[in-house]
């Protein structure tokens, strides 16, 4: 990433629209905006009716005269500091033809000094003149790319700076420790240094940790945090059927041989029209208990096993051998249990109750499963699908980070000078959302908690 | 009368001594004795190494600074052994990374020892007299004028190290008095204070205080609770035997006899007294603009402070053997002598007591310390070195370190050589200097552990293992027999580290758990490592500062790793340079404090300017993105120019 050049980026979808906008940053957009306005570029902050020139296409015939050649466009004009970016910054929002909004950024960009924007970049820039913090601009991307109302609702909380001040408050929590810590170091020669003592710090540690680790959920292997789905059943089930039955595409071999499957298929899967969201349908191989097909099968079974174990949804499939009855007990919720094969059952017979009649063949009962499965995903609850750490796994692993130096740090109480350094460490992972807590800043709370000084 | 030097050091305290003496060590492998000169300028010849505050070394991060400097061959460590009269480790109930190793010494044979060493010294030079100007042209140094006895000498160097403590423009308060001086009857320099101005140095002034002397046939002092010493005294310098247990060695240490203290307080009389006089303390009364050290406040302040407390502690220590002079430790004080009088006669055990001399304040000037590198040397005049209080620190340890940092700068300097900065992560004395160049001072500057982010693996005991190869690889210790003697003493326990460690690897706990692993419990001490290797008769000569350097590594071992990852994942942006050409008014969207922090301090690698105040670690990101593409027409031109 460049500094210092003026960027340009259309800020809307590509596809006709009744609107488009074209963004312009940097200390050049005044003079590049000159170039492609027809007057010269008004430079106070506020909406501008300005007009346009659109030039003939290389090969076009100039049919008109120049007039027809300028199209009204609205102008916004913000000036740095105070702009989005923190530089000088244009919008202009012109009639949404991808084509003329084209035409039109062409023309900026063929201004000297100005280059098509990176991804991300307006926002980037906010962040290195100060504009927003990082964890903000981190919200910015989020609310952009949400694919659920969990990924929507912590980029709000991010963009806000609800979950920066959330930081900010533990962290200041953890310093205020540090320093009772610290001053039991520095200062045990001097009478009226009450350190804290061993208990009252576990508890206090205790409790911010706890906020911590709540926050950062579970650590997740899926990226962005998404729910996981799982189609598990016993072998010929007909779970790769209905995997590429709910997908609508064949993306498993499904076949009548019993045990087709054997590593775990995982494919995004959209929650629409039941529900905002995207998941992640996995297609298990078939769990069929002990003692067949050797070493290597077992291994696939254990694996298989192991992802009902982390799956937030378990789609359990049985074609009438006798649905789910392992596992059933304690799961409520996240426990879908569906009779696959319905055909064969034939029309007009009730699966027993609690249990989804599918069939993958004829498309019976597709549209209820997708329905329970969003209803299973949402009764997650925030807990397990929303957690700011789950969404966000660069805050996932800093709160986690936090999390265990706390956890050693409350082990540690009786070790004035491993708590600190236990508690410092949570404070520098704390520190890589919001920024650093200097010794400088621990020392001044010992100053002003305490008589310190003979 | 011109004379030359390699190196003149300005001032005769504790950083003055540490640097005359480390550039001692490196000019004494000249061949030529012409080379082998450094001039120590002070007001006053008698007063080098006096002890002007509190007659103690070391203490909690102070003491690890002692053994630094120690092990790096300097001054400090030795004078104290030599002169001290109580040693403790304090916080030894801690573990040993937050020992801190103190001593109080017997001033006048602090200060003897001090002198005797500076005068053992063929390379150094005492001249006493004033300096009046600092020469310089096209922006270095080349010398300075003394005055003495309305006679001017020049002396020329191309290093100078100006130490000069509390004395430039030195103005010491006691109520509505005020008389002008560094020191009770000792005149100020002020003519420095004038010179560095008019080089464009900007100084800033700060206060520190002083509390009243007691005479002790006056005091009754057995009728005050006893604060002993330890019972088996540590020595902080490597060259004092410890732990031996032959006779002949033992008569060695500690020199001196041994003292006890008293512990008394201060009385709700007294503070009423002290609430009733406020008007009267310069620091009230407007007299004092300065700011003090808030860890080491006035008993007015306290007062005010802390209005709640009816009471603070006292203790009251012997500052020699040769005579009954009593510091009051926790009274220091600028109220007039009549509020004084209540407050040291309201406590327990004084109520007769003779105040042989008040407490005061003192004012003085600093140079602030953004105007020097990492190194000591001044940005403004090459070949220009500050160290100790000029800076803005506090401390006799703090001075000397700054004092020996400078000292080996101005030889190498004067060579040509590379400078040596010391790292946040190899010493508490590369801590202090970071400190230093990147933050701005509002108090006297002092130590603490806390300061240091990788304290467990700066230790008291390891300090010797962390700076004996470096003072070695400096030339610290090759010239002098004692230098030498130093470096032959690591040898001996670089090689006693290595079989004890390979005997923990291989050993057992009595009840059969592999020691290494026995070690990382939380109960197992420093003792029971002895205990579970007892019956090795090879280890038996291993000395008892290897033992515990042994536990402590290996008992810190899972946390020392952790710092140490913490430093490799750091290490390449914290030493990295920034670009001599990097024009902060040239990086554009850098926000304005941080470009007038980054223009303040003009920090030499991006480690220093992520530390400033005002600085983000965006700014950082955004200056690394600016470095990276180069130097600008401009700059170019400048360059090559």
């Amino acid at each position: 990433m460049r500094s210092g050049d003026t960027i340009a980026a259309l800020a809307t979808g590509p596809g006709a629209a009744s609107l488009a906008i074209l963004r312009v940053s940097g200390a050049g957009v005044f003079e590049a905006l000159d170039r492609v306005l027809v007057a010269p570029a008004p430079r106070g902050r506020g909406a501008w009716h300005v007009r346009v020139w659109v030039r003939p296409d290389r090969d076009g015939a100039d049919v008109a005269g120049a007039e027809s050649r300028a199209c009204p466009v609205v102008l916004m004009v913000c000036r740095g500091p105070a702009s989005y970016t923190g530089e000088d910054t244009a919008e202009l929002c012109v009639p949404g033809n991808p084509h003329l909004a084209r035409r039109v950024l062409d023309a900026l960009l063929a201004c000297d000094g100005v280059r098509a924007a990176e991804g991300g970049e307006f926002t980037a820039r906010a962040y290195l003149h100060g504009r927003v913090s990082l964890d903000q601009a981190e919200g910015v991307s989020l609310m952009v790319g949400a694919a659920s109302d969990a990924e929507l609702a912590v980029g709000r909380e991010l963009m806000e700076g609800r979950a920066g001040a959330r930081y900010r408050a533990w962290g200041e929590e953890i310093a205020t420790l540090l320093a009772l810590v610290e001053a039991g170091i520095d200062f045990a020669d001097q009478e009226g240094v009450v350190a804290i003592g061993v208990d009252a710090l576990r508890a206090r540690v205790g409790a911010v940790r706890a906020a911590i680790v709540g926050a950062a959920g579970a650590a997740r292997s899926a990226a962005r945090g998404r729910a996981r789905v799982v189609l598990a059943g016993r072998s010929n089930a007909g779970k790769s059927t209905l995997f590429n039955a709910l997908l609508g595409r064949r993306r498993v071999v499904a076949s009548a041989v019993a045990g087709s499957t054997r590593d775990a298929i995982v494919e995004e899967f959209d929650l629409a029209p039941h529900r905002a969201g995207i998941v992640e349908l996995v297609d298990l191989a078939g769990l069929d208990g002990e003692g067949q097909g050797g070493e290597l099968a077992g291994e696939v079974q254990a694996r298989a096993a192991g992802e009902v174990e982390r799956a937030d949804v378990v789609v359990w499939c049985d074609a009438g051998e006798g649905v789910g009855v392992e596992r059933e007990a304690g799961d409520g919720g996240r426990w879908i249990r569906v009779r696959t094969k319905a055909d064969l059952v034939g029309s007009g017979v009730e699966a027993e109750e609690g249990v989804l009649a599918v069939c993958a063949v004829d498309g019976r009962g597709l549209e209820g499963l997708k329905g329970a499965i969003g209803d299973a995903v949402a009764g997650l609850g925030s807990a397990r699908a929303g957690t700011i750490g789950m969404v966000v796994p660069r805050h996932g692993a800093a709160l986690r980070g936090a999390g265990e130096a706390l956890e050693r740090a409350a082990g540690l109480a009786a070790s004035a000078e491993l708590t600190a350094a236990a508690l410092r460490e949570a404070l520098d992972a704390l520190g890589e959302l919001t920024g650093r807590t200097t010794p400088d800043e621990v020392l001044g709370r010992v100053f002003a908690a305490f008589c310190v000084g003979k | 009368m011109r004379r030359q030097f390699s190196v003149i050091v300005v001032g005769g305290g504790h950083a003055g001594v540490e640097a005359a003496w480390a550039a001692a060590n490196l000019l004494a492998h000249e061949p030529s004795t012409s080379a082998r000169s450094v001039a120590l300028v002070t007001l006053d010849p008698s007063k080098i190494g006096v002890m002007s505050c509190n007659p103690a070394i070391g203490g909690l991060a102070k003491g690890q600074l002692v053994r630094e400097i120690d092990a790096l061959g300097g001054v400090m460590g030795l004078a104290a052994d030599a002169s001290g009269i109580q040693f403790k480790m304090l916080n030894a109930s801690k573990g040993p990374a937050v020992w801190g190793p103190r001593c109080q010494s017997d001033k006048h044979a602090y200060a003897d020892t001090v002198r005797a060493l500076i005068a053992s010294r063929p390379e150094i030079e005492v001249i006493a007299g004033a300096v009046e100007r600092l020469l310089v042209r096209d922006g270095a140094i080349e010398g300075v004028e003394v005055r003495a006895h309305d006679a001017s000498t020049t002396l020329l160097a191309p290093a100078v190290v100006l130490t000069t403590g509390t004395f430039m423009r030195g103005l010491m308060h006691t109520g509505e008095t005020r008389t002008p001086g560094g020191r009770v009857g000792e005149a100020p320099a002020s003519a420095i204070s004038r010179a560095l101005t008019d080089l464009g140095f900007e100084l800033g002034r700060l206060k520190t205080g002083t509390p009243p002397r007691l005479r002790r046939s006056t005091i009754e002092w057995d009728s005050l609770d006893a604060d002993p010493g330890d019972s088996e005294p540590t020595p902080f310098s490597e060259l004092t035997p410890s732990g031996c247990r032959s006779r002949e060695a033992s008569s060695l240490f500690p020199a001196l006899p041994q003292v006890e203290c008293r512990r008394t307080r201060t009385t709700p009389e007294a503070h009423a007294a002290i609430r009733d006089n406020l008007h009267r303390a310069p620091m009230y009364s407007g007299a004092i603009e300065s700011v003090g050290p808030r860890y080491c406040p006035s008993i007015e302040d306290k007062v005010v402070r802390f209005a709640e407390r009816e009471s603070h502690g006292v203790y009251l220590e012997p500052e020699s053997l040769r005579d009954d002079i009593i510091y009051c430790n926790g009274i220091s004080s600028s109220l007039p002598a009549d509020v004084q009088d209540v407050i040291v006669r309201t406590m327990p055990g004084c109520q007769r007591a003779e105040i042989v001399r008040y407490g005061y304040a003192v004012e003085y000037d600093m140079v602030r310390p953004h105007q020097i590198l990492a190194t000591g040397m001044t940005k403004r005049v090459r070949g220009l070195f500050l160290a100790g209080q000029i800076n803005g620190t506090s401390g006799y340890e703090e001075a000397a370190a700054q004092g020996l940092v400078a000292g080996v700068n101005a030889v190498r300097h004067l060579y040509g050589d590379e400078a040596w900065i010391v790292g946040r992560e190899e010493a508490y004395i590369g801590v202090l200097m970071d400190d230093l160049v990147t933050k701005t001072p509002v108090e006297p500057y002092r130590m603490f552990t806390s300061r240091a982010e990788h304290r467990l693996l700066l230790r008291a005991d390891n300090a010797p293992d962390r700076l004996t190869p470096i003072a070695d690889r400096l030339g610290l210790l090759g010239a002098t027999e004692r230098g030498r003697a130093r470096a032959a003493q690591h040898r001996v326990r670089t090689s006693e580290r290595v079989v004890l460690s390979a005997a923990i690897d291989s050993a057992r706990t009595p009840d059969g758990a592999p020691l290494p692993r026995a070690i990382l419990r939380a109960d197992f001490t420093a003792a029971d490592l002895r205990a579970a290797l007892a019956a090795r008769d090879e280890l038996a000569h291993i000395s008892g500062r290897v033992w515990l350097t042994a536990y402590a590594d290996r008992a810190y071992e899972p946390y020392l790793e952790r710092q140490r990852a913490e430093v490799r994942r750091h290490a390449e942006m914290e030493r990295r340079a920034i670009p001599a050409w990097l024009d902060y008014s040239g990086v554009t969207g850098l926000r304005a404090e941080a470009r007038d922090a980054l223009a303040r301090f003009t920090p030499s690698t991006f480690g220093q300017a992520a530390r400033l105040e005002g600085v983000t670690p965006a700014d950082v990101t955004l200056l690394a993105v600016h470095a990276k593409r180069g130097p600008g027409p401009a700059a170019r031109e400048a360059i090559t120019a």
